[in-house]
């Protein structure tokens, strides 16, 4: 997978470590913005209060 | 200028360039390699040699790559892709966890702090506006003096100080539902107003920027509400664990389920243990004392 990706990445190795990182940044980004705030409330550990 | 030429660099110059342009223009390459094997180096000095690709024909006439016999799938080339390709996902969503896991310490801090800072601003507007329109018709002399024109769920309702747990304090939201408490500890609707007789039951997440430490907060530690215009000062008397369906824990008289109260307490629940929820971890204080807002700050907190 990630050897398929580095392969398809273009501009030489240079190009190809400005991609990674660029990829790299937007996942962690989609990651930390959109879908771990999105997952949280469905944890277990957010129910502080008493119910029946 | 005319000494050069027989002295120094001029002889080395001529020695350079002709006898090896010569020989290597002079001697042929040996080419006795079979066909399709043959092996061009890539420098002088050896290194990676590489075979360069092209076809080559079979016996069969037909033709082939001359590295057919290396890239062709093979069952052991599929099955080392697979493992490959699944070592690689499951790394990856190992290290999605992890993040995820910072997320939920660093991250969920920051948002819950910045939905603090959102609901103090509130809460500030709120209390620094003219009382006039809800205090101005006092004509019933029976009726309660509802202060705040019933706290919708979600709003801003007071402000908590459990020093022990952080020095800065909490805003209390009304409503205990999973979009109520999501940033700030929130007040079980049937529950009792701050400082009034009965039970003051405030439900809040086990999470670093609510109550991750609630497990240090002990008998004798001090729990201070400010409202609008009061300071309620309460001090903790017991801390319990308990099943989650322990309702009683909040009723007007914790543990005593129907009894008619006559002390004002405070309830703080949250999950217990950490990160985990069969538990609940509750905190029981008691009014000790009140402070109006215009007698400053309770000399209790730091």
């Amino acid at each position: 997978m990630y050897a398929w990706i580095w392969r398809k990445l273009p501009f030489g190795v240079p190009g190809k470590l400005a991609g990674s990182l660029l990829l790299l940044a937007g996942i962690a980004a989609l990651l930390w913005w959109v879908v771990f705030p999105a997952v949280d409330p469905l944890l277990p550990m957010n129910d502080g209060q008493i119910t029946e | 200028m005319t000494h050069e030429p027989e002295h120094g660099p001029a002889p080395h110059e001529h020695d350079d360039d002709s006898p090896r342009s010569d020989l290597t223009a002079m001697l042929p390459i040996l080419d006795t390699a079979p066909e399709g094997t043959r092996v061009v180096p890539r420098h002088k000095s050896g290194g990676p040699q590489v075979i360069k690709l092209r076809p080559v024909q079979q016996e069969d006439g037909g033709y082939k790559s001359v590295y057919a016999e290396l890239t062709r799938p093979t069952p052991a080339s599929i099955f080392r892709g697979v493992v490959r390709g699944t070592g690689e996902v499951l790394i990856t969503m190992g290290l999605v966890v992890l993040f995820f896991a910072a997320y939920e310490i660093w991250g969920k801090t920051a948002e819950i702090n910045g939905h603090q800072d959102t609901l103090t601003q509130q809460l500030d507007k709120e209390w620094n506006q003219p009382v006039a329109p809800t205090t101005a018709p006092p004509a019933s002399p029976g009726a309660t003096p509802s202060k705040a024109p019933a706290a919708y769920p979600g709003s801003a309702l007071a402000r908590l100080y459990v020093q022990k747990m952080r020095k800065d304090p909490w805003v209390v939201v009304e409503g205990v539902k999973p979009a109520d408490i999501e940033f700030a500890p929130g007040h079980y609707p049937q529950s009792a107003k701050p400082g009034a007789v009965g039970n003051f039951a405030v439900a809040g997440h086990r999470a670093p920027g609510i109550w991750w430490d609630m497990d240090k907060v002990g008998a004798g530690d001090i729990v201070v509400v400010e409202t609008k215009d009061t300071w309620y000062v309460y001090r903790v008397y017991q801390n319990r664990i308990v099943k989650p369906n322990a309702i009683e824990v909040v009723a007007p008289v914790p543990s005593k389920p129907g009894e008619q109260p006559k002390k004002a307490v405070l309830t703080l629940t949250t999950c217990n243990p950490k990160l985990d929820n069969y538990e609940r971890m509750i905190v029981h204080a008691e009014l000790t004392r009140t402070q109006p807002k215009t007698a400053g700050r309770p000399a209790e907190l730091a």
